[in-house]
């Protein structure tokens, strides 16, 4: 019997589920793919808005994931944050690769909350997912920009510059002031939460 | 400004993943002995991840799971431990490639151990003794602050076992002279009396594969006299080469063009 047959997902650390992984074990893909499939796709659907190629994006990191599971590596971090730098990495690399008014409209998209509570609203990481939309709409909004127009929109630190006519250095420093301020308004409890965060 | 708070802009732009390749090199540098970017690198990483889960949250395509457990069912797994089939690189895909450069790019703050770098402890020391002597370190060792000691010591033991530390004279040009050791998981290339850097020019170290695939990875902060150390977390498995070369600022070359100090590595 696979080892993965006796996997439960609610029990199964990350760092598990990536040595049965690197044991060529099918089922750990999949618990992983239940675990952070939606966050990749979500932060994929994100950057590059249209759905085919966010599947693209997302299938392409899982595959890639299973072909050489020794990819991950532990000491550079958890894996959840390894899984969504690579979706990020994917995702920014394909929508650098379109018209630039894709990665316009990306980073011009709204951030707004859903007021609505949605089905699994009730759900813990919904529920951190919803707070760190809110803390990064605290932010003033030339920081939340800057930080938006970088990470969704793909563009560098010189590309910001220029698309919002602001100094270089100017850029630089709300960035920075901007991941603090958006650290400080998050707190410990929700950037340092155990691994297997899902929607 | 500070010092400090040019790189921690800097360090914010590389989380970001908003810094030209350049800008990347230098902050790489500077970590390796900034104590403050260091203990910052963490916050700005966790807040980083909760960035990527501010997106709206949207589900998947119900048939992308399947579709994704079908094609790695035809989908060879790649084997870094010998075991199983080991694709060639013409089946490696460039996404690899990238995630191979990502894992590089994401920068691992120094360990409380290792703050006043070990490496660069011992770099010291050997250049103030003059000599490449594994038995000098040793009695070098003796220093005034507690860490540092302790660092020294664990050097000394590492240099105890010659299977895990090998130093290397390099060749170079003029008068620039340099090592690298590579042991205990990590790498430490120094070199001495590198030529003054003009304007418009940065250096760039070169590593080589035992594959012979050659990969410009960082710049060194060289002092005014033209020393340096940079350490990196390398063994023999993943390089057989080291080269320091003098570049334009900008695109890098696909290899160096004049190295000024190269050194191969023996396990």
């Amino acid at each position: 019997m696979q080892t993965g047959q006796v996997l439960r997902r609610n029990t199964i650390s990350d760092a598990d589920l990536v040595l049965q992984l690197q044991e060529g074990d099918s089922v750990a893909l999949g618990l992983l793919y239940d675990k952070y499939g939606t966050a990749c796709y979500s932060l994929a659907r994100r950057i590059v808005r249209d759905p085919e190629i966010s599947q693209d994006v997302v299938q392409e990191v899982f595959t890639a994931l299973w072909r050489n599971p020794h990819s991950y590596k532990a000491d550079r971090g958890k894996f959840s944050t390894w899984i969504l730098s690579l979706t990020h990495h994917k995702a920014v690399d394909t929508v650098r690769k379109e018209e630039s008014y894709r990665r316009r409209a990306a980073a011009e998209a709204p951030m707004e909350l859903d007021p609505r509570p949605g089905p699994a609203e009730e759900t813990w990481s919904r529920t951190q997912s919803r707070e760190v939309r809110a803390a990064l709409a605290s932010l003033p909004e030339l920081q939340k920009e800057a930080l938006v127009l970088a990470y969704f929109g793909g563009y560098t630190q010189q590309e910001v510059a220029a698309l919002t006519h602001t100094p270089l250095g100017t850029v630089k420093s709300r960035m920075l002031t901007g991941m603090r301020r958006l650290r400080e308004n998050l707190g410990s409890n929700t950037l340092d939460s155990e691994e297997g965060r899902r929607w | 400004m500070s010092t400090h708070e040019k790189y921690a802009e800097l360090l914010a732009g590389h989380a970001l993943g908003s810094l030209d390749d350049s800008e990347s090199l230098e902050l790489f540098s500077h970590l390796e002995s900034c104590l403050e970017c260091n203990d910052e690198l963490p916050g700005l990483q966790s807040t980083i991840e909760a960035l990527a889960w501010a997106a709206e949250p949207v589900e998947p395509p119900p048939g992308l799971k399947d579709k994704i457990m079908a094609l790695i069912s035809e989908t060879p797994q790649e084997s870094t431990n010998g075991a199983g089939e080991t694709a060639s690189s013409a089946q490696r895909s460039h996404f690899q490639d990238e995630i191979e450069q990502l894992n590089r790019d994401i920068v691992v703050p120094l360990q409380r151990s290792r703050r006043m770098s070990q490496w660069t402890v011992a770099a010291c020391m050997v250049l103030l003794a003059g000599t490449i002597g594994w038995a000098g370190l040793a009695r070098e060792g003796a220093d005034p602050f507690q860490e540092e000691t302790l660092l020294a010591n664990q050097v000394a033991s590492l240099a105890g076992d010659s299977s895990t530390v090998r130093n290397n004279l390099v060749s170079a040009t003029g008068d620039t002279h340099g090592t690298a050791m590579v042991g205990d998981g990590q790498m430490a290339v120094m070199a001495q009396a590198l030529p003054p850097l003009e304007e418009g020019y940065q250096y760039v170290v070169w590593e080589q594969s035992p594959e012979g695939d050659l990969r410009a990875v960082r710049g060194f902060n060289v002092n005014g006299e033209g020393d340096a150390t940079l350490v990196s977390d390398l063994t023999f498995e993943d390089i057989s080469a080291v080269a320091i070369s003098l570049e334009r600022s900008g695109n890098l070359p696909e290899s160096p063009d004049v190295p000024i100090v190269s050194a191969a590595l023996r396990s």
